[in-house]
């Protein structure tokens, strides 16, 4: 374990069985952290609540972040990140069902990194986390802010 | 009168005057001559005078000579004076003819020699009692004879040639008379029938201004939209038509000689008066959109214009309104903006659907799939060959339904979305598309045509769709194929452009052609082909969007034609 941390923000457990298993498929072997709305996900990214005391200096390498959640929207988590100044350059990648183009704008005007739709076949799914993986995690330089940590 | 009439009756004048001017002057020459043939009977009376005189004078002293008579010796000298005295005259009155006064004057030689020998007889009788004239007696009285006659002569040719002018003169005159009538007549005909003409034309035009106005009455009369008149003074009623005695509910008596404050309610009449003075006051037309206005049938709501209408000062004289009845359309608009709304919420309610369908019927398949899977990789040694099959086709029908799902959200989409028209690209299009097929399918083989420089204006987005779909469905049908060909381009048809997606794969029973861009519609089998049977259907939605057609022409084995039009 290098503590780069993915935070998976998933409501459906079977999408979060496929999403985890697809991650280890792909020999992704990050801790992986689930929380199942969009409150729960603030609340351990800003240590509030059932996560409160829980060091925030510890922040995820990516984040995937379903749209459809309960309570609060994935898109409202994505704004509440983004005004944050320790969570604001925390990749976020949105991965959702949807297609519409409505989300895919306002996720990307909110600051979102990618936006990836899940197919329904696993073969594609897990063929599309593959990427990210290797996009987000081992590709890409993260920013000084997070390497700091 | 026109400049023609003018000068001809001026012309006709003119010859008349002439006329009148040559006859009087010819009646003037008549006089004259008249005077001239009393002159020269004077003028013959006065040489008869002569003559008689001569005769007394020389019948006293002959008296003596022949017959010794001398009682009229006595009265000689007297006679002899009145003699004289009548040559005199005469010479006076043919002043003017030298040659009558040379033959007067002659004729006064020779009466004095007359008179000389005769007074040589007396003195012969007296003293040697012989009575005998002078041997030349004879001769000298010839003489006095021939002379006379020359005179009176003269005298009668002078009248006969003055007679003869004047008649000519006369003749003359009659035939500048006659011609000049003549002519003026004419000339007066012509003006007189021109101006009548003209009467005529005048009345013709009074009767047709006359009908106009019954015309124009009977267009203000029946006029579906109320027509008022008021004078710019008080603003009272002056003229209105029948839609507006039947749109106030008001008859024309009643209505007439009143202002607004006798018909509507206070706070309408003064808003209707403020508006009447301020368009006669600004000299221009006030188009009022909307405004209510209180009837005997209750509140309507009317589209005015009002216009002013000046005398010929330029003093505003009338206000005409013309008004239309818009409540009912005002309803009509009322009730479309609701049903739009109603329409609205419930497409967003669509929208909001299909978001549903799309998250949460996908999610489930996702489950469905991937456990599959899962079951594959993780127990495959516990199941026998028939369980693993059956696993596939659950795997299979998965994804199959998670397509039939994509392909109704995105006709949906199709549906939805603004067109939103530039100039496109075909040709960059197509070959794109192509090459995402490739990459999809590298293992496949498809010799992919597309002409240059097609260009159309369209929705870029959804023209994309229509060459996914379109070259999508020519790779899979042409999967069969040895040697798979695609051609896109394009051809005039009615001076329309044709754009066309052609294959050499299965084709298909040109019979079955109508059923083909229906959704969920499908000419083949799903072990054969795969697929939605949604993709010609966004096609043709597409195409009728941007208010086109699409068609296509197939034979079996031999390959298919889509075309369209945009």
């Amino acid at each position: 374990m290098d503590g780069k941390i993915i935070l998976l923000v998933e409501d459906n457990p079977n999408d979060e069985a496929l999403t985890l298993r697809a991650l280890k498929k792909n020999n992704i072997r990050n801790e992986i952290i689930v929380v199942r709305d969009g409150v729960e996900a603030l609340d351990w990214l800003f240590a509030l609540g059932s996560h409160a005391g829980r060091d925030t200096t510890v922040l995820p390498q990516l984040v995937l972040l379903d749209l459809k959640l309960p309570k609060l929207s994935g898109l409202e988590v994505l704004r509440a990140m983004r005004a944050h100044p320790t969570t604001k350059r925390v990749p976020v990648v949105l991965l959702t069902s949807s297609k519409e183009d409505q989300d895919v704008f306002a996720a990307y005007d909110l600051g979102a990194n990618s936006y990836v739709r899940k197919p329904v076949a696993f073969a594609d799914f897990a063929e599309a986390v593959r990427q990210l993986g290797l996009y987000w995690l081992a590709l890409n330089e993260e920013s000084p802010a997070l390497r700091a940590t | 009168m026109k400049q023609r009439e003018v000068v001809g009756l001026w012309l006709a004048l003119l010859i008349l005057a002439a006329v009148a001017a040559l006859v009087y002057r010819s009646i003037d020459a008549a006089g004259e001559t008249l005077g001239w043939v009393e002159h020269t009977n004077a003028e013959l009376l006065q040489i008869a005078e002569v003559s008689a005189a001569y005769a007394r004078a020389a019948s006293a002293r002959r008296a003596y000579i022949v017959a010794g008579d001398a009682s009229q010796l006595a009265d000689a000298p007297e006679l002899d004076a009145h003699m004289v005295q009548a040559v005199a005259t005469v010479r006076a009155s043919m002043a003017d003819n030298a040659g009558q006064v040379r033959r007067t004057d002659a004729l006064a030689r020779l009466l004095d020699e007359r008179m000389a020998g005769l007074d040589g007889a007396v003195e012969r009788r007296r003293t040697q009692g012989v009575g005998i004239e002078a041997a030349d007696t004879i001769t000298l009285t010839a003489r006095i004879r021939a002379v006379r006659e020359a005179m009176e002569g003269e005298e009668n040719r002078l009248l006969a040639e003055r007679d003869a002018r004047t008649r000519s003169d006369m003749t003359r005159t009659k035939i500048a008379e006659v011609m000049g009538t003549l002519l003026s007549f004419a000339l007066l005909l012509f003006v007189f029938g021109r101006l009548g003409g003209e009467i005529t034309r005048r009345r013709i035009l009074e009767d047709a201004l006359r009908a106009g106005e019954g015309f124009l009455d009977s267009i203000v009369e029946n006029i579906p939209n109320m027509v008022f008149v008021k004078g710019a003074g008080e603003l009272r009623f002056e003229r209105i038509n029948r839609a507006g005695e039947e749109l106030l509910g008001v008859e024309r008596a009643a209505l007439l000689g009143k202002n607004d404050f006798d018909l509507f309610p206070a706070s309408q009449a003064e808003t209707f008066r403020a508006r009447d003075r301020r368009t006669l006051a600004d000299r221009a037309v006030v188009d009022i959109a909307e405004e209510p206005i209180q009837t005997k049938h209750g509140e309507r709501w009317l589209h005015t214009k009002k216009v002013p209408i000046f005398d010929e000062h330029g003093d505003p004289r009338y206000l005409l309104g013309i008004s239309e009845d818009i409540t009912e359309r005002r309803r009509a608009a009322t009730q479309l903006k609701t049903a739009r709304d109603a329409a609205e919420a419930a497409n967003h309610e669509l929208e909001t659907f299909s978001y549903s369908v799309a998250h949460d019927l996908r999610a489930p398949l996702r489950a469905i799939d991937g456990f599959g899977e899962a079951l594959l990789e993780d127990c495959a040694d516990k199941l026998d060959a028939a369980g693993l099959a059956h696993l596939q086709r659950i795997r299979a029908a998965a994804q199959q339904m998670g397509q039939l799902i994509d392909g109704l959200l995105g006709l949906s989409q199709v549906t939805r979305s603004e067109i939103a028209r530039a100039e496109v690209d075909l040709t960059g299009i197509a070959r794109q598309s192509g090459a995402r097929l490739r990459e999809a399918h590298p293992q496949r083989e498809v010799e992919l045509l597309v002409d240059d420089g097609l260009v159309a204006v369209g929705d870029v987005r959804l023209l994309r769709a229509v060459f996914d779909n379109l070259l999508g469905n020519a790779w899979k049908f042409t999967g069969k194929c040895a040697h798979p060909r695609i051609e896109v381009g394009r051809r005039r048809e009615d001076g329309h452009d044709v754009f066309f997606v052609r294959d050499n794969g299965a084709g298909f029973e040109q019979a079955y052609v109508h059923k083909l861009f229906g959704a969920f519609q499908r000419l083949h089998g799903a072990t054969e082909f795969e697929g939605s049977g949604i993709g010609l259907a966004t096609v043709q939605r597409i195409v009728r969007r941007h208010g086109g057609g699409v068609w296509a022409e197939g034979e079996v084995g031999r390959g298919a034609m889509f075309s369209f039009t945009l």
